[in-house]
């Protein structure tokens, strides 16, 4: 064997080294970001799946600073809702004015302070209800599963709505769930 | 001697080869790399992607055209920019079924309640609750899109809304409104 096939054969090997460090290099990165992506995917549709929520109460009342809808929000799913997700929670209220037949939506915007900071339509945690949620044995700001949250929604004086009137609420929650239900505006 | 020489001289000239043989090996296995990365990326980003459209209205806007509100979860983790010349939303499609069967895609316009010199309707995009305070469409955050139409009404009936992120997620939705006057706020 001379000289020159030992080189040859070390510069084979070497290559073969190197080739075999990238491809695998390339298929490891592209596994991480398959998991990651499988696993933030999964993350994603667990939220989803794993919370929910029902409405067990809803009051809606026409007073002198425009109409209130008062709701308690029963946490059925297995996943708690921390209060900094709050604002990441949809509330939509439509209804339509006995009186002029109109029908309006309004999104409300959360309102940390207690309604109303926004032009048409507020919602906050109802400050009166202590403790909020509720029970609260451990856990006290959060909204644990089986446990109620009790919300104010506030529409501006400027939005008329009439005692009578017909009215329909969709709570969306922050992984996309949502719950719904009917009431009637009383005086 | 001679034979020492010509031997030398194809050893050099055989690891010159090699050598030259090595480095374009290699280059095209790093573009190959590259290239798969890059499909990793994107495919991540859609995965990653997910959008919930949670509810739309009926609305009239203040040039007489009716319009349609409706409202978009990110329930992904993918951000997007939705202001800005460098905005996602300028390649968002949407598209509105009508009870009539027809069907039109809107253009994105950046002109809040308006649709500039298009003639052919668009939708604004205002993003409402901007929790982070980034002014980027993130996780949980929900945006409006106010659709434009050219009809001065709508029709009662059922539609369908389609929206198409510039990543290629899509969701939709099966609404229907009746006949009464309806607005949004």
């Amino acid at each position: 064997m001379g000289f020159d096939t030992i080189i040859a054969g070390i510069y084979f090997v070497a290559v073969l080294i190197v080739s075999g460090y990238v491809i695998t290099d390339t298929v490891n990165r592209m596994s991480d970001m398959s998991y990651e992506s499988v696993l933030t995917a999964a993350t994603m549709q667990l939220n989803k799946i794993g919370s929910s929520a029902s409405i067990t109460k809803i009051d809606a009342r026409v007073g002198n600073e425009g109409g209130v809808v008062y709701v308690n929000l029963l946490n059925t799913g297995q996943l708690k809702i921390s209060s900094a997700d709050f604002p990441k929670m949809d509330i939509l209220l439509t209804y339509t004015d006995s009186d002029t037949g109109i029908t309006q939506t309004h999104w409300c915007y959360y309102s940390s302070d207690g309604p109303l900071q926004n032009p048409s339509c507020d919602w906050a945690k109802n400050s009166t209800i202590s403790p909020n949620p509720s029970p609260s044995l451990v856990d006290p700001l959060n909204w644990d599963p089986s446990t109620t949250l009790s919300i104010t929604i506030q529409l501006a004086q400027s939005q008329y709505v009439m005692p009578g009137s017909a009215g329909y609420l969709k709570v969306v929650l922050p992984g996309g769930s949502s719950t719904a239900g009917n009431f009637t505006f009383t005086g | 001697m001679q034979v020492v020489i010509s031997t030398a001289i194809l050893l050099i000239a055989t690891i010159i080869a090699a050598s030259v043989f090595t480095a374009a090996a290699l280059s095209e296995l790093y573009t190959f790399q590259n290239s798969f990365q890059q499909i990793g990326s994107k495919a991540q980003a859609y995965y990653e992607s997910s959008i919930t459209i949670i509810g739309e209205a009926q609305a009239s806007s203040s040039s007489g055209m009716a319009e349609i509100d409706v409202w978009v979860k990110n329930t992904g983790t993918t951000s997007f920019t939705i202001t800005g010349t460098a905005s996602d939303s300028q390649y968002w499609d949407v598209f509105i079924t009508f009870p009539d069967g027809t069907y039109t895609r809107f253009p994105y316009s950046s002109t809040a309640g308006s649709c500039g010199s298009n003639q052919n309707g668009c939708f604004n995009v205002a993003l409402l609750n901007d929790i982070t305070g980034t002014g980027k469409w993130e996780t949980g955050e929900t945006v409006q899109l106010t659709i434009i139409t050219t009809s001065s009404s709508l029709s009662s009936g059922a539609y369908q809304v389609s929206l198409s992120l510039s990543n290629g997620v899509t969701a939709q939705d099966n609404f229907s409104f009746s006949s009464t006057t309806t607005t949004t706020g």
